[in-house]
């Protein structure tokens, strides 16, 4: 285990004003039925969490949940966070709708499906796509194609990206978001705007929540394209963790390098707090 | 007009073209009588895939076309050229496609029960196929080696009487992305299909003109595929400013036209 020292540290992350973190594969992993908490990670969140010193945002592409959800399961694992600092797709997404004034053709996972319903979705002028299940079929997928055609300006927004995910507990591979975002784009030929890692729009509204710019931050995740290139591309740094979907050969990738590696997160926190 | 003189023989475009739905474009009927009395060879090469050919001549006659104009055999679809390809491919497939279009496959291929025994897909425009349950079964099963994802058509939409309408295309591209599978599709605007159709009135592709509503599907993609000349027609699914996407510069101002339809085309390739 290598331990740079403060003031190589201190010149990979410059100053550091705030801390986005990734959830899975940073903080917690899938275990054979439910995630577990991946070792030292809860005591250092706590410690960054208690020390007050950084504000910091858990950052996830979950789009079926909202933060009370996962508020609920880090109380159950004793984690010290406030609902507040957890940030994940859907509050997102109502926020740019909102600061937008548009009104959304809501299209999400039928949990978070209410998260909207104080927004006028009468009249739609802009389609919000999530990872909707058995909520995409042709009609529900006419509708929002209607939508997006009925004018050129018309915004298709999706939470995340992702072509498929691993059904809970199972090895089932089922579709995610992205084939359904592509299917509307290539039928209307617009380009989606995505509200997920790693877009800008998603890192950015994580930060301005933190009031802090893009300089200032660090981002620490697991994937080195999506969590750190995404960050980087942001102006944010990126430190890649070797935890969760890490594979060795991403600390050779042809075109992202990470401005810290480190073994997990709980030698993230020792560095940054080590640091002053 | 120096295409009368080029052009030996028509591909035309069905829906939206010389007709939406059980009504003909304007003065489709008339048209289509000169044009066989004029007795230049022509197909109708259509991109349904939830039609037989039958059906689509019982819907010529119901919108008033005139008997000795249309015939089966005037009919190309992609599938009536799936067909062919199926057999070729010989694998079990899991139809997402309407129950009418099967009479024209090798039923003997289709097989809908999700045991996973599939390892071909074939998609066309089949709405209440087209639900979580199926798409994902489907991605599951392209997601094995040595499986095959087939398209009927890639059309994006099309004009209906209550708007436009998803084609099967954007269920394919979800596959496609999904899996990383690249679609063999059968109908317009693969080069394949408008070679057949120029088989079919035994003539060379360059001495066919191609004319439709769809200015990628049709007539771009016609012109891609060797079409002498392409022409679009301002009804069905086109919209203001598609004139602008058939990229003259490319093909040479003399092989496209613009025509405000079927009708106002055949009127100006007979009478010259």
């Amino acid at each position: 285990m290598t331990s740079p020292s403060t003031l190589n540290v201190s010149k990979q992350l410059g100053s550091v004003k705030a801390v986005l973190c990734d959830i899975h594969g940073v903080l917690f992993d899938d275990g054979d039925h439910d995630q577990f908490p991946i070792p030292g990670s809860v005591h250092a969140l706590n410690r960054l969490s208690t020390s007050g010193k950084v504000p910091f945002r858990l950052v996830s592409n979950e789009s079926a949940c909202t933060p009370d959800t996962v508020f609920k399961k880090f109380q159950k694992l004793k984690v010290d966070v406030e609902k507040s600092q957890i940030f994940v797709t859907v509050p997102a997404a109502y926020n740019i709708i909102k600061e937008r004034h548009l009104r959304p053709f809501v299209l999400v996972h039928k949990n978070v499906q209410h998260c909207f319903d104080d927004l006028d979705q009468s009249n739609p002028n802009c389609v919000l796509l999530g990872d909707a299940v058995d909520n995409f079929h042709y009609d529900s997928l006419n509708e929002a194609f209607r939508v997006l055609m009925s004018s050129p300006q018309t915004q298709l927004f999706a939470l995340g990206q992702g072509k498929f995910y691993r059904k809970g507990g199972t090895e089932e591979l089922c579709l995610d978001v992205g084939p359904f975002t592509k299917a509307l784009e290539f039928a209307t030929g617009k380009e989606a705007e995505i509200i997920g890692k790693p877009s800008k729009t998603y890192f950015g509204a994580a930060l301005k929540d933190m009031g802090v710019g893009a300089s200032e931050a660090v981002m620490i995740g697991d994937d080195i394209v999506n969590d750190v290139g995404g960050a980087q591309s942001c102006g944010m740094k990126g430190v890649l963790v070797r935890t969760g979907k890490y594979r060795p050969s991403d600390e050779d990738h042809p075109t992202v390098q990470p401005d810290l590696i480190v073994d997990n997160f709980a030698q993230f926190i020792d560095i940054l707090f080590k640091d002053g | 007009m120096a295409m009368s003189r080029a052009v030996k023989g028509l591909l035309i475009d069905l829906s939206g073209t010389v007709h939406i739905e059980d009504r003909p474009t304007e003065s489709a009927v008339e048209a289509l009588v000169r044009l066989h009395r004029s007795k230049l060879p022509y197909l109708f090469v259509s991109n349904t895939s939830k039609e037989s050919r039958k059906h689509i001549l019982e819907r010529l006659l119901r919108a008033g076309f005139d008997d000795s104009t249309v015939d089966v055999e005037k009919i190309l679809t992609s599938l009536s050229a799936a067909d062919l390809k199926l057999r070729t491919v010989n694998q079990p497939t899991f139809p997402l496609i309407s129950p009418h279009s099967m009479v024209e496959l090798p039923t003997q291929l289709m097989h809908e029960a999700k045991d996973f025994s599939q390892k071909c897909v074939l998609v066309g425009l089949a709405p209440d196929k087209f639900t979580y349950a199926n798409m994902n079964y489907a991605f599951q099963l392209l997601s094995s080696p040595n499986s095959t994802l087939m398209a009927l058509n890639k059309g994006r939409f099309h004009a209906t009487s209550s708007g436009l309408s998803l084609g099967p295309g954007p269920f394919v591209e979800a596959l496609e992305f999904a899996t990383g599978h690249k679609a063999v599709v059968i109908g317009k605007p693969s080069p394949d299909f408008f070679q057949r159709g120029a088989q079919y009135l035994s003539l060379d592709l360059s001495e066919c003109a191609m004319i439709g509503d769809d200015v990628i599907d049709d007539v771009v993609g016609a012109l891609d595929s060797g079409v002498g000349f392409g022409v679009l027609v301002k009804t069905g699914k086109y919209r203001t400013g598609d004139e602008q996407r058939l990229n003259k510069d490319r093909f040479g101002p003399n092989r496209v036209r613009v025509a405000d339809s079927f009708a106002s085309f055949v009127d100006e390739l007979i009478d010259t």
